[in-house]
């Protein structure tokens, strides 16, 4: 029986799940398949990958000093670095498709998602 | 007949007689030699020995016999006069340790020269015969410029006219001593021969201005900087390694496995007339190395912080002019990589914007679909936002043949081509690769991107205040009609042509280096956003071989001339994306196909709690066009969807958006 509830629970983890992300002020739903800690997109999410201990991008409609300051502390992140095209990078310390649904709902956020790989083609 | 006429008579079979010495044949038994003056070869001369005189010609060459003195003489100005020999350089002219003679000579040649950025030649002969009034070789560098520069502003019809700068005191010797180090190697890059795409491009006279101040950066997974024909052009300074453990300057990767940038970085930039491997496009440029993909068992990465780190490259980033990238993304639709394209093409480089080169892709062999394998997919250029934005300078292919390469994706978005592979019968693209060797089977649009990246090196050395829409320009309208009965090809309405396979032909960089001087930039970029399809419940996409129009609103605009044209698709939803085929028609009829049918926009993938019912794909895409430069945008455009395959797989759409950028 034991073994039986493991098999279930391993094919169940290949199933694609659905996780929410925000991009540009939208929420939307993205498909990935969860093999063991990485997450792999399919539809139009193929080729994007990341994994459990990924960073995520963020980007605010409204930027203040005291924005930022208790975003970090409010869903317990570490900020690591600002792009130039605008996205603060946090580490998250928890689970990351959670983390990025809660801030998702956060309407001063304009862009929330994983720090996902692309797969890139050497032409 | 006398004695003398007799003599004479018998005499001319073996050497001539009255012979002023011009001739090939020896003269009283001495072989009539050949040298050569070079700062680098100097054409127009004048040289005079004892019984030789005239003036060098285009290699520099002057004819002499064993034992004579040669005077050289630039106008009525003497360099010196030294003993005849194979090789003479301004360096042979000094009479004392000081160099300033033969500094002098080159700050003097190099101003002068008739066509500075073309060719190695350095052109004199409009001043065969002039008068350089109180000028001497002995004056220090202050008095000597200022009097060239005074010649140069009091007579338009000597030097280059496009180039009226004074070359400065340490670049004409650097040049001078670049050149003249590397002699008798001159021309000698042993596997140049191999190289047909260098001729095919009109390249084999075109060598830049030998200054080494071109930098282009390879974006790919690093590249040897020490191997033997990279090394002398490698620039540490601005290449960046992040791949290793700890980050260093040095691009050569830590797998020596990972050989695609050094054959990247051959084709661009690899040292020429050096006496090693090949020839690069642009021979001394500086080579920039970013190592930025990375492997792993799934296959090759990318990463958003790397790209903006590569593409905006912190100290020095508005030194780098060109970007290449020999690598892509099949599909996707977002919009980061844009946003860091746009910050380096509006804002490095002093704002004229740096020039980012990718890759059409390789993805024109159809391939079975992952969901059903009787069905095959071939890809499209246009699938990618990467290559397909507004920023960027996305190339195909082509073989020797000049036509389309047989993997070379399709693409609207397309804007050019160069060579990517043979005609099956030579050698691919020869160029080098690890461990100091040489490869002869490097091929794809990871080739022919390079080269397009070192001619944009090539004429931005001519031409630097282009900016990147003046250099996207250029190359809509100088590059050159291939494979002209494939019937892809499409005259917009300002007579350009463009096509799906090749953009606008192949690039031509003699043309643009001839065009680049008198080129006006084009005025401030502007835009329009127009909502062609917003509307709810959504219109239904079924099978029809017409498909269906979607037009425009009468657009209006103070734009004369497009640019790019973007059409966004905002919710595309449809069981079977791929078989949707997608044209857009400007107002004056020109029609180009953003997507072809079976396209890569495969079914979702069949998923296990879908119980295998195929689910419909949502798709938020962008196509582009490059096919309606100088094209008036006012009027009414149309966007064609048709489902082409009557196989029950239907779909809908309720909004596109129409973009077009112009001035």
């Amino acid at each position: 029986m034991k073994k039986i509830i493991v098999i279930i629970i391993f094919v169940m983890s290949l199933y694609g799940e659905n996780f929410q992300i925000k991009e540009d002020g939208k929420v939307i739903e993205s498909t990935f398949l969860n093999n063991g800690s990485t997450y792999e997109g399919i539809g139009e999410y193929q080729g994007m990958k990341y994994n459990e201990n990924s960073d995520i991008l963020v980007s605010f409609k409204e930027i203040t000093p005291e924005i930022v300051d208790t975003f970090e502390a409010k869903y317990d992140l570490k900020f690591k670095q600002i792009l130039v095209i605008g996205y603060y990078i946090y580490g998250v310390n928890s689970n990351i498709n959670d983390v990025i649904q809660s801030i998702s709902k956060e309407e001063n956020i304009h862009t929330v998602k994983p720090n996902w790989t692309l797969r890139a083609i050497k032409y | 007949m006398n004695f003398y006429s007799l003599f004479c008579i018998l005499s001319l079979f073996f050497i001539g007689c009255g012979d002023s010495g011009n001739g090939e044949a020896g003269e009283d038994n001495q072989t009539v030699k050949t040298g050569i003056f070079i700062d680098s070869p100097v054409q127009g001369l004048y040289y005079k020995t004892t019984t030789k005189s005239g003036f060098t010609n285009e290699k520099g060459e002057y004819q002499y016999i064993e034992g004579e003195t040669v005077e050289f003489k630039f106008g009525d100005l003497s360099l010196g006069t030294v003993v005849a020999q194979t090789l003479i350089t301004p360096y042979s002219m000094e009479t004392n340790n000081s160099n300033i003679q033969a500094i002098n000579i080159a700050v003097l040649l190099q101003s002068l020269d008739a066509s500075r950025d073309e060719d190695m030649i350095l052109d004199v002969r409009k001043l065969q015969n002039h008068k350089f009034i109180g000028i001497s070789l002995d004056e220090n560098e202050t008095i000597i410029t200022d009097k060239i520069k005074q010649l140069l502003d009091a007579n338009d019809s000597i030097g280059d006219p496009n180039n009226r700068a004074v070359i400065p005191y340490s670049t004409a010797k650097t040049t001078m001593d670049d050149f003249i180090n590397n002699f008798p190697l001159i021309g000698n890059d042993p596997k140049r021969n191999e190289q047909w795409y260098i001729d095919k491009l009109g390249l084999d006279t075109i060598g830049g201005k030998r200054i080494n101040q071109t930098y282009i950066q390879i974006v790919d997974d690093g590249f040897e900087s020490n191997h033997e024909d990279l090394k002398e052009n490698y620039d540490a300074n601005h290449s960046w390694n992040p791949k290793l453990i700890t980050p260093q300057n040095d691009p050569t990767s830590w797998n020596p496995d990972y050989n695609h940038g050094s054959q990247v970085a051959g084709i661009i930039g690899a040292r020429g007339f050096n006496g090693k491997g090949v020839r690069g496009v642009a021979p001394y440029s500086k080579l920039v190395g970013y190592a930025f993909l990375y492997e792993d068992e799934n296959g090759t990465h990318s990463g958003l912080q790397g790209l903006e780190q590569a593409w905006l490259s912190g100290d020095g980033a508005n030194d780098i002019l060109v970007t290449n990238n020999s690598w892509g993304s099949s599909i996707d639709y977002y919009y980061d990589a844009e946003n860091i394209a746009k910050i380096g093409a509006t804002l490095l480089r002093d704002g004229k914007g740096r020039i980012y080169v990718m890759a059409g892709g390789n993805a024109r062999v159809p391939k079975a679909s992952k969901n059903d394998n009787t069905r095959f997919l071939t890809g499209n250029s246009n699938l990618s936002n990467m290559a397909n934005n507004q920023y960027v300078i996305a190339v195909g292919s082509i073989n020797q043949n000049d036509t389309v390469s047989y993997y070379s994706s399709k693409g609207s978005n397309l804007l050019v081509t160069a060579y990517g592979d043979s005609d099956g019968n030579t050698n691919n693209i020869v160029t080098t690769t690890n461990n100091n060797g040489y490869s002869t089977k490097f091929n794809g649009t990871s080739a022919s991107a390079p080269m397009v990246s070192g001619i944009i090196g090539l004429v931005l050395e001519a031409c630097p205040d282009l900016t990147y829409r003046d250099v996207k320009y250029l190359l809509a309208t100088t590059s050159n009609i291939i494979d002209s009965s494939n019937p892809t090809w499409v005259k917009n309405s300002a007579n350009l042509w463009h096509s799906v396979d090749y953009g606008y032909g192949v690039v031509d960089a003699r043309e643009m280096l001839d065009v680049c001087h008198n080129f006006q930039t084009l005025p401030e970029a502007k835009e329009i956003n127009s909502t062609i399809l917003n509307i709810y419940p959504a219109i239904n996409i079924t099978f029809g071989s017409s498909g269906i129009d979607f037009n425009s609103n009468n657009i209006v605009t103070n734009i004369a001339k497009v640019e790019w044209v973007g059409v966004y698709f905002q919710a595309l939803k449809h069981l079977r994306p791929s078989d949707l085929q997608i044209t857009l028609t400007s107002p004056s009829g020109t029609k180009t196909e953003l997507l072809q049918g079976e396209n890569m926009l495969d079914e979702k993938d069949l998923m296990p709690e879908d119980n295998g019912i195929v689910q419909e794909m949502y798709i938020r895409m962008r196509l582009s066009s490059q096919a309606f430069y100088d094209e008036n945008p006012n009027g009414v455009w149309t966007i064609n969807i048709a489902d082409k395959n009557d196989n029950g797989k239907n779909g809908s759409i309720d909004s596109i958006k129409l973009q077009i950028v112009g001035h």
